[in-house]
């Protein structure tokens, strides 16, 4: 019974087990510590294999970049409407991902020069506007040139309301 | 001469020395800007360029030439909306060809597409270090890297791509704080071009439609309703004016100061019935808006949202 585990594990570290097989396999790690060493020593071997070089991560490497990711401002770039199959999948990578940083950095006693990912400065609260509110875009055009060097669909004299889509 | 003596006067001579290569190193990357600057402004040539600007990319085929001693820069769109934007004597249009219409912006700040770039860097360096880099290629050119590296976190850094044959910039790009690319701007081909001559539209003015937007005059900042009471180090006043936006005749009070390579736009007018409010982002543009008595003030740039909301805060009406 371990041996099927043992190649899918080395199936996930090489990225070639499916997204179905990934989260169950990922849930059987959870509860596993022996699994998740081993899991670990071969994501050392699988980088050093490829690379030559290895990087270890932080322990709080993957609470950092959730911290930076709520510190991050809002933009108007719209959202495309993904399909239920899309979220899934790009769900699944990002859960094994952040549990392979997670298990990697637990694992390597190498010190790490330090991600510098603290800000000093916290934003206010981000006013979340969709579409473009148009006075925006008249501060702009009164503000420099750069409005008429990108693909904005642009209406003379009125302001633009939207991105493309 | 004691031993004690003798390494002090090693300490001293060794720390002229280093502060000599770091001055010698700054006065490179100066005079590498001032070449540019120069060649910008004197030279034809014409190339593909890929503007990453507001959140947005798109490539247009760049000309800029030079005909007894008038400046002038032409942008074609290869993407829709097609677009014909020629910089000239002060003034911006924009040629919608689909349309047939045409916008002329009065600007009253006359700057490259390629680059904002201050008139002299005398004083830069109290914001800003120049920092000679290495040489890279761009476009197939041998291009020296400069560094502009901000000395606080009020303002964007940058680096430039300038050809080391013809000193024209090759590539600049614009960073956050977070070292992240929110300005990209590079030739992707460039040619010089002594004879190229200056190119104009072949649709004339009257088969157009075609308005002209912000033709103001500067007038002396005394005459604005507010002061600014936290202007961050290295910004100064550029112009102030009064203009007429969205789509109304209602004035907007507009005030422009820049370091020198980040222009920051204050704008104050009248509540309307949805004020803005707080912070938002396009691209490296950061803008912070608030409400004082019946005014809405709006702090738009190419600036972090802490010097936008930094200066928003700090103004105060008279």
């Amino acid at each position: 019974m371990n041996e099927p585990l043992h190649e899918k594990l080395s199936l996930l570290v090489d990225d070639r087990l499916d997204a179905e097989q990934t989260l169950t396999l990922l849930k059987t790690i959870q509860k596993d510590p022996h699994l998740q060493n081993k899991l670990s020593r071969y994501q050392i071997v699988s980088q050093t294999l490829k690379s030559d070089v290895f990087v270890s991560l932080r322990a709080d490497f993957a609470s950092g970049i959730h911290q930076r990711i709520q510190q991050e401002p809002t933009y108007f770039i719209p959202q495309r409407h993904r399909t239920g199959f899309l979220q899934k999948a790009a769900l699944a990578v990002a859960a094994s991902v952040a549990v392979v940083a997670i298990f990697v950095a637990r694992s390597v006693d190498k010190p790490q020069a330090p991600i510098s990912m603290a800000r000093q400065y916290q934003p206010p609260q981000m006013v979340r506007i969709y579409p473009v509110d148009p006075r925006f875009n008249d501060y702009l055009q009164a503000h420099n040139n750069s409005l008429y060097t990108n693909a904005l669909p642009h209406q003379p004299y009125a302001t633009v309301a939207g991105f493309q889509k | 001469m004691t031993a004690g003596w003798k390494g002090i006067l090693l300490t001293v001579l060794g720390c002229a020395a280093w502060i000599g290569v770091v001055s010698a190193d700054e006065l490179a990357a100066i005079q590498w800007l001032e070449k540019m600057s120069r060649a910008m402004k004197e030279q034809n040539f014409q190339g593909t360029v890929a503007f990453m600007k507001n959140g947005q990319l798109d490539t247009m085929k760049y000309f800029h030439a030079v005909d007894q001693g008038v400046e002038q820069e032409r942008l074609l769109s290869l993407n829709s909306p097609m677009r014909d934007v020629v910089r000239k004597s002060g003034e911006v249009s924009c040629l919608f060809k689909d349309t047939k219409e045409k916008v002329v912006n009065h600007h009253p700040v006359d700057r490259s597409f390629i680059v904002d770039f201050p008139q002299k860097l005398d004083g830069l360096d109290k914001t800003y270090d120049f920092i000679v880099l290495s040489q890279e290629a761009v476009a197939m050119l041998p291009a020296q890297v400069i560094s502009i590296a901000a000395r606080d976190d009020l303002r964007y850094s940058r680096k430039l791509w300038i050809d080391v044959q013809q000193f024209l910039p090759l590539k600049v790009e614009v960073y956050n704080l977070s070292g992240e690319i929110v300005e990209q701007v590079v030739f992707i081909d460039l040619v010089r071009d002594a004879q190229m001559p200056v190119a104009n539209s072949d649709l004339k003015d009257d088969q157009l439609v075609v308005k002209h937007i912000h033709q103001l005059r500067s007038e002396p900042f005394g005459n604005a309703p507010f002061v600014l009471k936290d202007l961050p180090v290295g910004f100064e006043i550029v112009f102030f004016t009064r203009n007429s936006m969205h789509k109304s005749d209602h004035p907007v009070d507009h005030l422009l100061i820049s370091d020198g390579f980040s222009s920051i736009s204050v704008y104050l007018e009248a509540t309307g019935s949805k004020p803005l409010t707080g912070l938002q982002s396009l691209g490296g543009i950061n803008s912070f808006s608030r409400v004082v008595a019946d005014r809405q003030i709006t702090v738009l740039g190419e600036a972090p949202a802490k010097t936008v909301e930094q200066i928003a805060m700090g103004i105060e009406l008279r």
